[in-house]
């Protein structure tokens, strides 16, 4: 068997017995970016950094120190999450030559649970649209763990296309200390992976409350959250399927099936705050964004223009040259939506937006267990051009409430893979995840 | 008759917090330290770094706030002001707009009293340095360095009274023991704003001068700003919105940047910044540790310990000096207090070093007159570098006081050593006097007390010419 191909609890199992050593495992996944990587998923590959790690992780499992389940295991990062040492983009002209002096908190859990990272994927600029190479990296067998980042929902509506699970946690739940700022208020760390399992694993790892972060709260995957499921129960609202084509919402009904299957209890749920979702995140992620990437200035570090005479030319033509057309045109958004004259009527209305969806939402997951949705509604007309402007509705109320949000494989249609999220209450990972696990059990026996 | 114009002043005051770390990561908080060596990835703002609050700098802006009588908001929360600048390594400050850690409050001065708007917790930025002629050099060590600005209401009147407001601003943060204020260091800075109006009238068009580094240029930079206005506003001119700078070499205030297209800092709370919750058992807690303020201390030490309005004021010029005076002067008389009290501040920036209770003990030789004033001030001197006790060095150096027939004895031979004085004296010349009570004083090493002497010396001289002195 490929081993490329394999879960990564399926790994740790040959590496324990001794049949594979990470050693092997990194060097046949290096060969497999190096022979089919020419659509560039990767940003830097970390061949070198990782065989020194994978031959660390070597010798500790033959002095019986092994630090974790997944020590020896190969991940590729997102170019936006900093690695000390190793060049961190963010997939932009700004950043090109930027090597960050630190890690960041999900680096250091990384490297203190022994898992050996494989290199860094890219990404739309500042993760600002997709962050498909993540998931692609994964499908393409390139490598079974990746980390990215889920501010609007790229990274779970790129994990339905290429057919892999990806999670985006609680806001708060993994520390964002390092992950290169956009929206703030809804940046969070997402994993990808070949299997629910996986994504359990990986996340008992990077989860735990960090003082280096205000947002960050702790939050324990622990068995108590396996579910009884005859007390359960889960709803499909009609607003995320509105533009659902058919193939979408019988993907999205077979798992409802299942989740029926297993005892839950279906119930009917309206989100009419929902029509907001789509202006509140444009204007807020926008808003965040500029602020955030205020910071690139051409003073301290990143690139610098060649040409310039004044203060203001300096800021002005490094801005102007160093980020590209989506980057500003969200910043002059952004701007504008925290100028004087637009604060009132455009930011403070589009957080109160986001305050009304999410109070909805809470009101609606304390009486429903699991919210099922498409994670895209048309994948076969999918436009990943990184407008924004065309993004699916489906993915914005995890974003906007915080919410942890799972979207697991939901079968091929037309060839193209199609997607569907679970989303529970803040707080309940654990819960979608252990579903996600059985769900793909009762798949397997049938 | 023409009504003549008043200044209406408001000022702005940026405060440095002594903590011992940055107000959102933990560098070093310190003036002076080589550039750019107080440095982190969080302070210089690399991408993906975050704020964590230090808890300390609220501590001290809840005590600062107390401490001017202000009310300590129990919610209240960071804000982003987004500009560009190259002190500025994030694009923007963070600082409290929407809602302050602190607001209301009052400083009195002799001018009456000016009410405070606010008080409100913020990073500091950088640096520049423009004493190259090829670029302009940053230093990122103050970056992130914990301040309050302090904003008044337009009450100020005069430059006089907004001289007097800042010099008790100054007291009321070292006396709760939040800031050095020091004016050169850039630990007190003032933004002043002016405008003009005739009594009865709406305010004027205001002009802001920024960052003023010195009390005396504050009042010069008002006084040209009144004089300014003034004249433009009587040849018929208008003031304009903008902000200026005080020349320190002309004396003049220049413009800096016009208002007319008014910045836009595009305020926005900051998400990654949760809201500031502050209880009210917390801000009591915090009021209970407040110390006197020196115009309370001044009229207890006045009321307590019978001090004069002058000496008592000069032990409130810093709180070291006034606690070392309560200190010392516990368990002291009114008559010793007030010796304590004139040993202090003959020298005080000695005293400051030297323990309280020897002190007090100084105080309570020099009473019962056991050493004179000068030995008190040279053991005092000598305390501040050693410790020792003042009253077995006074024995075991033979400085105890020269008293009685002693005393007599020296007297009666720099009488006779001095027989010019004494007749200049005999003639009229009372001051001549003092000579032998010199010569008393250096025949007695300084042991002797000089208004005893002289007393002394009087009826000595009376005694031998037959009490025929016209005294």
């Amino acid at each position: 068997m490929d081993i490329t191909t394999m879960t990564a609890a399926a790994l740790s199992k040959e590496l324990a017995s001794g049949r594979l050593s990470s050693t092997e495992l990194v060097s046949a996944e290096l060969r497999k970016i190096k022979d089919n990587d020419d659509d560039s998923a990767f940003i830097t590959v970390c061949a070198d950094e990782a065989l020194k790690a994978a031959g660390e992780a070597d010798r500790r499992r033959a002095d019986g120190k092994v630090l974790s389940f997944l020590d020896g295991v190969p991940i590729s990062l997102g170019d936006n999450i900093m690695t000390k040492g190793i060049k961190t983009t963010c997939a932009s002209k700004m950043l090109w030559d930027f090597v960050p002096p630190y890690d960041a908190a999900v680096v250091e859990k990384l490297k203190s649970a022994g898992l050996v990272i494989i290199g860094k994927t890219n990404l739309d600029e500042f993760a600002m649209g997709s962050s498909t190479e993540a998931a692609a990296a994964v499908a393409a067998f390139m490598t079974p763990l990746a980390l990215g980042s889920d501010i609007g929902g790229s990274l779970r509506q790129s994990a339905g296309l290429c057919g892999v699970y990806g999670f985006r946690p609680t806001y708060g739940a993994v520390c964002r200390y390092g992950l290169a700022a956009v929206a703030s208020s809804m940046d969070t760390v997402g994993v990808i992976a070949r299997s629910a399992r996986d994504v359990r694993l990986l996340c008992d790892i990077i989860y735990g409350e960090d003082s280096r972060d205000a947002s960050s709260i702790n939050i324990k995957l622990t068995e108590s959250e396996k579910p009884g499921f005859s007390s359960m129960s889960f709803a499909l609202p009609d607003e995320l399927f509105a533009d659902a084509d058919k193939n979408t919402i019988s993907a999205a009904e077979e798992t409802a099936a299942k989740l029926a299957a297993l005892g839950m209890t279906r119930k009917t749920l309206r989100l009419p705050s929902l029509k907001y979702a789509l202006a509140a995140f444009i204007i807020i992620s926008c808003a965040e964004a500029a602020s955030n990437l205020a910071r690139f200035d051409g003073v301290g570090y990143g690139y610098r223009t060649g040409s310039y005479d004044d203060m203001n030319e300096l800021f002005e033509n490094t801005r102007g040259e160093g980020f590209g057309q989506e980057v500003k045109r969200r910043i002059l958004l952004g701007g504008c939506a925290l100028s004087a004259d637009f604060r009132e009527k455009w930011f403070f209305k589009a957080k109160a937006a986001a305050a009304l969806i999410r109070a909805e939402l809470d009101k609606a997951l304390s009486d429903i267990d699991i919210i099922v949705a498409p994670t895209s509604a048309n994948p076969a007309g999918n436009k990943t051009s990184g407008n924004i402007f065309e993004t699916d509705i489906t993915l914005f109320p995890a974003s906007l409430a915080g919410l942890p949000a799972l979207s697991l494989p939901a079968g091929v249609y037309g060839g193209i893979p199609t997607g569907v999220q679970l989303i529970s209450a803040r707080r309940r990972d654990g819960l979608i995840l252990y579903t996600a696990e059985i769900l793909a059990e009762t798949e397997a026996e049938r | 008759m023409r009504n003549e114009y008043v200044p209406v002043i408001g000022l702005e005051t940026h405060v440095e917090l002594l903590t011992k770390t940055k107000i959102f990561c933990s560098c070093e908080n310190r003036f002076g330290a080589e550039p750019n060596t107080l440095c982190c990835p969080v302070c210089m703002g690399l991408p993906g770094t975050l704020p964590s609050l230090n808890k300390k700098a609220v501590e001290y802006a809840v005590r600062a706030g107390l401490a001017l009588g202000c009310k300590v908001a129990t919610v209240s929360g960071f804000d982003r002001k987004n500009y560009f600048y190259p002190d500025l390594p994030k694009g923007y400050q963070i600082t409290q707009h929407f809602t302050p850690i602190c607001s209301g409050g009052s400083l009195e001065t002799p001018e009456g009293a000016v009410r405070i708007a606010r008080l409100h917790l913020e990073e500091d930025a950088g640096k520049l340095f423009h004493n190259r002629e090829d670029a302009t050099l940053i230093d990122f060590n103050r970056c992130g360095a914990p301040l309050v600005e302090i904003v008044t209401y337009p009450d100020i009147t005069s430059p006089s009274q907004a001289a007097d407001y800042i010099s008790a601003l100054r007291q009321v943060m070292l006396f709760c023991r939040v800031s050095d204020v020091k004016m050169n260091e850039g630990s007190l800075r003032i933004d002043a704003n002016i405008s003009l109006r005739r009594p009865g009238e709406p305010f004027g068009t205001k002009v802001e001068i920024k960052n003023i580094n010195s009390i005396k240029f504050m009042e010069k930079a008002l006084a040209y700003e009144i004089e300014r206005q003034t004249a433009l506003l009587e040849s018929g001119g208008v003031v304009m919105t903008e902000t200026r700078r005080f020349d320190e070499k002309s004396g003049k205030t220049e413009p800096m940047r016009t208002k007319e297209s008014a910045e836009d800092y595009g305020y926005f709370p900051d998400p990654d910044l949760e809201p500031l919750l502050l209880s009210d058992e917390y801000i009591e807690g915090l009021r209970l540790t407040l110390p006197q303020m020196p115009e309370e201390l001044k009229s207890r030490f006045i009321s307590d310990y019978a001090l004069s309005n002058e000496a008592a004021s000069r032990l409130v010029d810093s709180p070291d000096i006034a606690e070392l005076f309560l200190k010392s002067a516990a368990g002291l008389d009114n008559t010793a207090a007030g010796l304590a009290a004139n040993l202090i501040n003959s020298s005080p920036a000695e005293a400051v070093t030297v323990r309280p209770e020897r002190l007090g003990r100084l105080a309570e030789m020099l009473n019962s007159e056991e050493i004179t004033f000068t030995v008190a001030k040279t053991l005092l001197s000598e305390l501040s570098s050693s410790d020792f006790d003042p009253a077995q060095a006074a024995k075991e150096r033979n400085l105890t006081a020269i008293r009685g027939e002693e005393l007599k004895k020296l007297a009666k031979e720099a009488v006779k050593a001095s027989r010019k004085a004494v007749r200049a004296y005999l003639g009229g010349k009372k001051t001549a006097v003092m000579a032998v009570v010199g010569a008393v004083m250096k025949a007695s090493g300084g042991r002797a007390d000089a208004e005893k002497a002289r007393e002394l010396i009087i009826e000595i001289i009376e005694n031998e010419s037959g009490g025929d002195s016209d005294s």
